[in-house]
């Protein structure tokens, strides 16, 4: 033991030397694709706390967005790290509700029982921060902007459209070839709040093809595919697999190289998810006096991709802890102000203004 | 007499030379047979060269040597490829994860942490993943040694009777526990029962649920190892049963110990599945492990590889790199350590 | 350094009774230290397996027998319907497909390294197969997820056209890719190294005199391991191989990285797609409301049950084995 006592020491000496902090979070080495325009309402960096620690969970349908708010944030409240992790919006809500979080994300806002959960609906901030869209994406290297009426989509998702050389896909995609490689769907296996945001599309848009209701977070039983967990699975799994076709936020397919179908909307055009899409299809939406909206996912506007969502911050009033209080409060209206700027270069649809002014005065500004 | 029983004791074998020739003759036909006929493709030559050579030369063992030696060397063979396909897989998953993680690897990525890196960002580290897994396995152990240690110092020495058996049943019991079910007991028990939240030290405490069988089967086994006579002159010079344990038999047991010890840390460090239920993981560093969710080196490389973002994957690998490094060295120093123990032939 | 002589090694020796008060008093405290902190590990783990059942109970209570026989996971939906028949079936055959890749080739290696190659060989072929062991699940899981699945495909892809008859390799979408085959190709990875090695100590315990008389009698070396070895080595082959199923069962996040999940109920391991008890667990229980935590932790209990089932089975099989070794001799 005696020639191995000065290896163990200098091992032990190495961990310390880790330990005792030769690392960084400063991460910021990379100049952000966005910087923050003057003019518009900033919120004073004044307001912020100086050292607080916010955990957060939930949809991983924010997720891309919230990466770069958290980084963005680092400059105007130095002192305060914010961490997200997504894990699907069921389980940001679960989180939430056991309190093992700070705030939650999620693509649907709570119901009657989750809200009950969490001591009765006035005790959590719940405001929409962002919106964007649910793109449907495929891999084919053969086709570039592929078509898709809502009737076809359901096919496809409900396994009744098991081939991409379906008559109804041709029919969408007059003069395109399409391979004849069979359809490997891939759905959410988590509890999603994207998922039900497109299944409620597909009920809305298709309702005789897609049968399976009610309103859930949980993919329906009974349809072909395989289940990955998160957006960021469901993308890997379309990306593994030729003639694959799946369904996720649209930064997703879009960092993965993967095509996002042009969906056909109520007006008969054939709509891109973009920022523009979106922005399109929140007009149409109705606004709750709780501040959850009611998504159209027929609207009238020609220019509206149809499968839009606004996404929600949910936060406790007060959690017993002044300072995170403080910290979560000047967060969220940090995101509310500077970080919808930051919206259309992510693909992600800035709220409307109006939203956004009862949003503020119900975080407290 | 048979013919074969002749042969073998005539000793008509088949010497080395003319096995290569043969075998070699076999892999030529499978060539000019993939050269001629419309076969294609890299797996299927391997597999068809491969049979058609050790084809050839047990044809030729068989035309020398009988049917019995037949048998032998076609076991033999089968030995051989079961062998080559342990070790071509150890060496798929080694070499590929090295070839793919020193690429991603940078000085970077063992300063800095996951804190702001957005999903198009190719900066980021593991070092708040590294700094968890340190914290939460130096916990683990600590928890885990002097507890393992003690248990099997009662069931060597002291343990009597139903006690005794139920907690030898106990410990048996734990060896088999699924790491995902230890995860449960500290996620169910100390996480949301007791209200103590995702923690490193939620961590290590299901850590060092896995790791205390393994310490007290290793240091029971030692223990029984040490010779009576070593325990005997030492009560003779009138020295008390506890100071006999701590100052004579541990010692001397101590070299195995230390073996199951390392093995023990190795094993816990590449465990993520209880991680995922008690760390839960975190993006900053988060130096402190009783408090609040932390992340570590499984659980970064978890979940980084489920993305669908070719950088989040490169980082994946590059910790994969990290882990497989330091079980493996681990794994070595408990080997080398064993090799110092004098209770063990 | 002289080496200590194993004269009489183990066995418990008493000191004399007439040892002075002092020593007896530390004895005492000792002693006390000992057992109570095993005692109280002892007890600690049964009030977490009685809590485990506790939380796990609203669960059972709901679901009732359907918990048996249910196939999918929608414990916190407003009508729940969970099961884990295709959980249990997905884990039984993963593990199952995995030993019977990884026995033939473990065994095989095992007897490679105590019969036939020379010493040193033998030896490092010994330490290698180890590494196996040493390689942590969440590697395995990103390299069958990158390496291995896409280039299993092709594989899949003819097995499929070819033996397609055969129905456990019946694939009418001809869709390959995350599959139960492929998880179980992990799996086999991750379990050989134990078997390989418990099955290299079950052969190094034949007493060579038995060897020996094989050759005398002119057996070739197969024949030697045909007569002497293997028929002695049965029962802790056996152990083995319960010992790897062990390890298939529990086996978590390679399986979460590598399958897709599916919840059905078939034997089509081409068709990707499947799900097993563990990984389940893994990935759901950041979501689970409070009948979805009892759920998981039902099913968890579940898999500990027939985990510990296979163990416990093990440790009697191979107690045989010493038994009857020591009785031939």
């Amino acid at each position: 033991m005696k020639r191995s006592f000065p290896l163990m020491c200098a091992s032990a000496l190495a961990v310390a030397l880790v330990a005792g902090g030769c690392g960084t979070d400063n991460n910021t080495s990379t100049p952000s694709s966005q910087a923050t325009t003057p003019g518009a309402a900033t919120v004073p960096s004044a307001g912020a706390s100086d050292k607080a620690t916010l955990s957060g969970a939930g949809s991983t349908f924010v997720a891309t967005i919230a990466s770069e708010w958290i980084k963005q944030y680092k400059s105007a409240a130095p002192g305060v790290t914010v961490n997200y992790t997504a894990v699907g919006s069921g389980a940001g809500i679960q989180q939430l509700t056991s309190k093992t979080v700070d705030f939650g994300g999620s693509d649907a806002p709570l119901n009657a029982d989750q809200a009950a959960a969490t001591g009765g609906a006035g005790n959590v901030v719940q405001v929409p921060w962002i919106a964007g869209g649910v793109a449907v994406e495929y891999n084919l290297s053969s086709v570039k902007n592929l078509k898709l009426s809502p009737a076809t989509v359901a096919g496809i998702f409900a396994g009744k459209i098991t081939k991409w050389d379906d008559a109804a896909i041709k029919a969408d995609n007059a003069g395109t070839s399409l391979p004849s490689t069979g359809i490997q769907v891939a759905f959410r296996s988590d509890s999603s709040g994207t998922t039900q945001v497109f299944t409620d599309y597909l009920r809305a848009a298709a309702p005789d093809v897609w049968t399976y209701g009610p309103s859930s977070k949980d993919w329906p039983s009974g349809t072909p595919g395989t289940g990955s967990k998160g957006s960021d699975g469901v993308t890997a799994a379309v990306k593994q697999a030729e003639g694959s076709i799946g369904y996720s936020e649209v930064s997703y397919p879009k960092q993965a190289g993967l095509g996002t179908a042009l969906i056909k909307n109520k007006g008969g055009q054939f709509v891109a998810p973009t920022a523009a899409g979106v922005s399109a299809a929140l007009t149409g939406a109705t606004v709750n006096p709780d501040l959850t909206l009611k998504l159209n996912y027929l609207p009238d506007d020609p220019a509206a991709y149809p499968i839009s969502t606004t996404t929600y911050l949910m936060y406790y009033k007060s959690s017993g802890d002044v300072n995170k209080d403080a910290a979560i409060k000047h967060f969220a209206a940090w995101v509310l102000t500077d970080g919808q700027k930051l919206a259309e270069g992510l693909d992600y649809a800035p709220m409307p203004q109006s939203i956004l002014s009862k949003a503020m005065s119900t975080v407290g500004t | 007499m048979s013919v074969d029983q002749a042969v073998l004791l005539q000793g008509r074998r088949l010497d080395r030379p003319r096995a290569i020739g043969t075998s070699a003759a076999g892999l030529a036909v499978a060539l000019v047979l993939f050269a001629v006929t419309p076969l294609q493709g890299r797996a299927d030559f391997v597999v068809v060269g491969y049979l058609f050579a050790v084809g050839a030369y047990l044809l030729a063992a068989a035309r020398t040597e009988g049917r019995r030696s037949v048998v032998d060397r076609l076991v033999g063979v089968l030995m051989v490829t079961a062998v080559a396909v342990c070790l071509m897989g150890l060496g798929a998953v080694l070499v590929y994860t090295a070839a793919r993680g020193v690429k991603a690897m940078s000085g970077d990525f063992f300063t800095h942490s996951m804190a702001g890196v957005g999903p198009r960002d190719t900066n980021g580290g593991a070092y708040h993943s590294i700094l968890g897994t340190l914290e939460q396995v130096l916990l683990a152990t600590l928890i885990s040694v002097p507890t393992g240690l003690l248990v099997a110092v009662y069931l060597t020495e002291y343990g009597r009777g139903w006690i005794a058996a139920a907690v030898r049943a106990l410990i048996d019991m734990m060896v088999g526990i699924p790491s995902i079910v230890a995860g449960l007991f500290v996620f169910a028990f100390w996480v949301l029962a007791l209200h103590q939240g995702f923690s490193g030290l939620a961590a290590a405490i299901a850590l060092s649920i896995i790791m205390l069988p393994i310490i007290v089967r290793s240091a029971e086994e030692m223990i029984k190892l040490v010779p009576a006579n070593l325990r005997e002159a030492s009560y003779a010079l009138g020295i008390p049963r506890w100071r006999t344990v701590l100052r004579v038999v541990l010692p001397t047991a101590s070299a195995g110990i230390t073996t199951g010890v390392m093995l023990a840390i190795a094993r816990v460090t590449g465990e993520t599945a209880p991680l995922l239920l008690t760390a839960f993981g975190f993006d900053s560093i988060h130096r402190d492990p009783f408090h609040g969710p932390q992340s570590s080196l499984p659980l970064f490389v978890f979940s980084q590889a489920g993305s669908a973002f070719t950088t989040a994957v490169n980082r994946a690998w590059a910790g994969a790199l990290t882990l497989i490094v330091v079980v493996l060295l681990l794994t070595v120093a408990a080997r080398l350590v064993t090799r110092r123990n004098r209770l063990v032939a | 350094m002289q080496t200590i002589e194993k004269s009489t090694a183990g066995g418990r020796s008493e000191p004399p009774a007439d040892r002075p008060p002092a020593g007896q008093r530390g004895d005492r405290i000792f002693a006390g230290l000992t057992t109570g902190v095993s005692v109280a590990i002892l007890a600690l783990l049964v009030v977490m397996m009685l809590f485990l059942f506790g939380k796990a109970w609203p669960a059972l209570h709901k679901a009732g027998l359907a918990f048996f026989t249910e196939r999918q996971w929608f414990p916190d939906a407003p009508k729940p319907r969970f099961g884990v028949e295709a959980l249990v079936w997905g884990t039984v055959v993963s593990s199952v497909l995995a030993l019977l890749i990884a026995v033939p080739v473990a065994v095989a290696s095992a007897l490679y390294v105590t019969e036939y190659a020379r010493p040193v060989v033998g030896r490092w072929v010994g330490y290698l197969v180890d590494v196996l062991a040493a390689v942590p699940s969440v590697v395995y899981g990103l390299w069958g997820l990158y390496f291995l699945v896409p280039r299993m495909v092709g594989f899949q892809r003819w097995l499929g056209q070819h033996l397609g008859f055969i129905p456990i390799f019946h694939n009418p979408e001809n869709l390959y890719g995350r599959s139960i085959l492929a998880a179980s190709v992990v799996l086999a990875l991750m379990v050989l190294p134990i078997v390989a090695a418990v099955s290299r100590e079950v052969f190094r315990q034949v007493p060579r005199e038995m060897r020996e008389a094989a050759l005398a009698l002119g057996a070739t070396r197969w024949e030697t391991v045909r007569m002497s070895v293997l028929p002695q080595s049965r029962s802790g082959i056996i152990g083995a191989v319960i010992l790897g199923l062990g390890r298939a069962l529990g086996e978590t996040i390679a399986v979460a990285l590598v399958l897709a999940v599916t919840f059905d109920v078939n034997i089509r391991i081409l068709r990707p797609g499947g799900n097993t008890v563990a990984a389940n667990i893994a990935t759901k229980f950041g979501e689970a409301g409070v009948v979805g935590r009892s759920a998981l932790i039902a099913s968890g209990l579940v898999l500990f049950l027939i985990t510990l089932l296979a163990t416990a089975g093990a440790r009697s099989v191979v107690r045989r084995t010493g038994r009857a070794a020591t009785g031939l001799a």
